[in-house]
């Protein structure tokens, strides 16, 4: 009976991407459909590797500038970690001011790239005004760290040793101003996202991944905390600030979501606590010469886990930076998720795992 | 089977993951001169940090982690595109397209 | 009976269904933009958007794709002046099904996935809605004595109120409104049907579009009809505007569903509405109860 019917109905591969409104970025998902079923899944890659582990070598103060731009989305998390990796192998450390700065920018960016994942899924699954909603309180976070940074986007406020540019105190207490706002108006949108029924009617039950598959894929950041893996590598290097990760056991779209809304709670409380013990002291220190050896550095960015490993060897360009990414883990995981599902539900699942092709493909 | 430069180490990998949880992190390959490979597989185990090191031969097909740990599929097709190397059972093309030069080779013209 | 002047103002009537139903829908948008929180475009955008549309030249895939989309265009045309004249309301309602029909063939006649599936949603879309209307247009023919539109006398909304609610879930699946804007699902399936339409061959498909709304809006105003015209005209003018406030509302507090979500919500609850309606009001007539 079910041989019939797999014989009936036809076949088709729909190319989901790389041009899809859907995604943000370009990706190809081959989906071999049954009618609307997803029964097979092949991911292509490519459409936006720029060579920029080649680009970076080439000298290591213009990489400063250069690897921020290998994503929009997390571009202050590649140059904390690039600027942190040369100040290992300077063996210079860092100011503790420099240090908080750092910290806080971190955050806000976490906060801006949880509320456009958030707000993406919103429009992924047709609710367009919470979509709006969620990208009016990602804006007043934009417009903060416009004020301090003096860009939206590309912070540009690291160098190696420190940061470059300082907190005021008026900036601090707007810093700290602003978190209350924006927490209070936040908590109003998580319980849409909790609670709405049609919301809960096309993320949960979706895209699970189990916490074995998840293992053996090795996913990383919230993808990896909505399945029960408890890593959060902010628990090592946030001395000072208790900080304990969200876990979640359903694996599906739903929890992935919720695991961000929570983080973005976690991250305003951390942005405040840092801004108002922020410490005195210098911005950043010198370094001399040409960096030598090599050295691992990570940090957790919104995504998951980043890791630079910098090899040098005494000259100006260096000789293998390696950027290992967490959508680049986390996107392969796709492949498990998305057969048996409804073709409905692709943009949905492939949205609550963030995908971010500029960081997957350098 | 065995006889791979990385057999050895491939094996310890494995053996890492089974007995304890044990996440690959990434795999670095690094052109040291003179057609000589570095392999660093680089492991996570309860936040801490564990590389594994191996040498490979430019010309030779080396062992693959896929068949025990699904992640090293990718990681072991980028390294395939971008520095030139083969693993045993798994194709390239993750981001090059056919007939491109590996960009990450020491003895490439446009550095 | 109606003289030429009569003849006359409703063949106006019907030549201006595109540009009413055309600000109707920038209404909407910019009651949508401003309950997001936007400026919205001016009411007249839509209309623009039509204009502009018609003038591109536009490429297609085949002509048989054409041909059917000028074929849906006639037919929902010829069903709207069915209406407006007080005709045979069964008559306008069939017409309109072949030409909805006709818009699925046109997206079928082309080999693109993304096509066919949007053929496919928007056949479950008629399923869904074809089968209340039905009950609706007979449910008036009932109440009024005959299907004729011109015969449909009164306030008939007070007879059959289930049966005029049935309606508002059917417009809003029409109007492609969250959580039932299935068939043109952007972020699933790109434009679903019109998806290899540009220029002025979309433009055809968007004023069938805007024939159909015109055909569903009429049925809906039959059940508001009063004998003084200028009243007739507030009140009809005020049911519209709230239905539109209404679909509003709804798009934007809600995700979208499944397709089979929006059958089995429609196949149950509004035919059940409209069924229950029409047999209450068979027991009411007959004096079985009240």
């Amino acid at each position: 009976m079910i041989k019939e019917r797999d014989e009936m109905s036809r076949t088709t591969i729909i190319p989901f991407g790389p041009q899809h409104p859907a995604f943000l970025e370009p990706l190809n998902l081959s989906l071999k459909l049954s009618e609307e079923t997803v029964i097979g899944a092949e991911i292509n890659y490519g459409y936006n590797h720029r060579g920029l582990e080649k680009a970076l070598t080439s000298d290591f103060r213009r990489s400063i500038y250069m690897c921020e731009r290998v994503c929009g989305i997390c571009s202050f998390f590649h140059s904390t970690a690039y600027c942190q990796s040369l100040e290992s192998l300077f063996q210079v450390q860092v100011p503790e001011r420099a240090r908080y700065i750092r910290t806080i920018m971190m955050e806000s960016q976490r906060l801006t790239s949880h509320l456009l994942a958030l707000g993406h899924t919103a429009e992924a699954i047709g609710f367009e005004s919470l979509f709006m909603q969620l990208f009016r309180e990602r804006e007043s976070i934009m417009r903060m760290v416009n004020d301090i940074s003096g860009n939206r986007v590309h912070y540009s406020m690291n160098a190696i040793g420190g940061v470059r540019r300082d907190i005021s105190a008026q900036q601090r207490s707007d810093i700290v101003s602003r978190m209350d706002g924006l927490e209070v108006r936040f908590e109003e949108l998580a319980k849409i996202f909790e609670k709405d029924p049609t919301i809960r009617a096309r993320t949960v039950g979706k895209g699970v991944l189990t916490p074995e598959i998840a293992r053996s894929y090795g996913v990383v950041g919230p993808v990896a905390r909505a399945s029960g893996i408890a890593q959060d590598l902010r628990e090592t290097y946030c001395q000072g600030l208790s900080f304990r990760p969200v876990v979640r056991e359903e694996g599906d779209a739903y929890a992935r979501s919720m695991v961000r809304v929570e983080e973005i709670l976690r991250s305003i409380d951390l942005i405040r606590q840092t801004a108002s013990e922020l410490p005195g002291g210098a911005l950043n220190i010198p370094f001399r010469g040409r960096p030598t050896g090599e050295t691992f550095t990570r940090l957790e960015a919104p995504r998951g886990e980043l890791l630079y490993y910098v090899r040098a060897k005494g000259t100006t360009d260096l000789e293998r930076i390696k950027i290992k990414t967490p959508a680049f883990v986390n996107v392969a995981a796709l492949s498990a998720m998305v057969p048996g599902c409804e073709m409905a539900d692709i943009p949905v699942i492939t949205v609550s795992v963030d995908p971010c092709i500029c960081c997957t493909e350098r | 089977m065995s006889g791979r430069s990385n057999t050895e180490t491939v094996a310890r990998v494995a053996a890492m993951m089974r007995e304890k949880e044990t996440r690959l992190v990434t795999i670095v390959a690094a052109d040291e001169g003179g057609g000589e490979m570095e392999l660093i597989y680089v492991l996570d185990r309860d936040g801490e940090l564990i590389t594994l090191r191996a040498r490979g031969r430019r010309d030779e097909e080396l062992e693959s982690l896929s068949p025990a740990y699904k992640g090293a599929e990718n990681m072991e097709r980028e390294i395939i595109d971008l520095v030139g190397l083969s693993f045993h059972g798994v194709r390239g093309g993750l981001f090059l397209g056919p007939g491109d030069d590996p960009p990450l080779r020491k003895d490439d013209k446009g550095a | 009976m109606s003289s030429m002047f009569e003849q006359a103002a409703l063949l106006a009537l019907w030549a201006a269904v595109p540009l009413l139903v055309g600000v109707l829908l920038g209404l909407d948008r910019v009651l949508t933009a401003r309950l997001q929180g936007r400026r919205g475009p001016s009411v007249l955008q839509s209309l623009r958007d039509l204009t502009k549309l018609l003038h591109k030249k536009g490429s297609y895939v085949n002509r048989s794709q054409v041909l059917f989309a000028y074929g849906a265009l006639a037919l929902q045309a010829a069903a709207a002046l069915v209406l407006i004249m007080g005709s045979d309301v069964l008559t306008a309602f069939l017409l309109s099904g072949v030409g909805c029909f006709l818009m699925v063939m046109a997206a079928l006649s082309v080999r693109s996935p993304y096509s066919h599936l949007g053929a496919q949603r928007e056949l479950v879309q008629m399923m869904a809605t074809e089968p209340v209307v039905m009950m609706v247009v007979l449910s008036l023919a009932y109440a009024s004595g005959s299907f004729l539109g011109a015969e449909m006398e009164g306030m008939l909304v007070l007879a059959l109120p289930l049966a005029a609610a049935a309606m508002v879930p059917v417009l809003l699946i029409r109007l492609e409104k969250s959580p039932y804007d299935i068939a043109t699902a952007h972020s699933e399936i790109v434009s679903g049907p019109y998806v290899e339409f540009s220029g002025r061959g979309l433009g055809i498909t968007k004023l069938a579009h805007w024939f159909e709304l015109g055909v569903m809006f009429g049925i809906l105003l039959l059940f508001f009809r009063l004998s003084d015209p200028a009243l007739d005209l507030v009140v009809k003018g005020l049911v519209v505007l709230a239905v539109v406030l209404t679909t509003a509302v709804i798009d934007n507090t809600t995700a979208r569903l499944t397709r089979w979500r929006m059958l089995r919500f429609s196949l149950t609850l509004c035919l059940g509405a409209v069924m229950l309606n029409l047999i209450v009001l068979y027991l009411v007539d007959s004096g079985v109860i009240l």
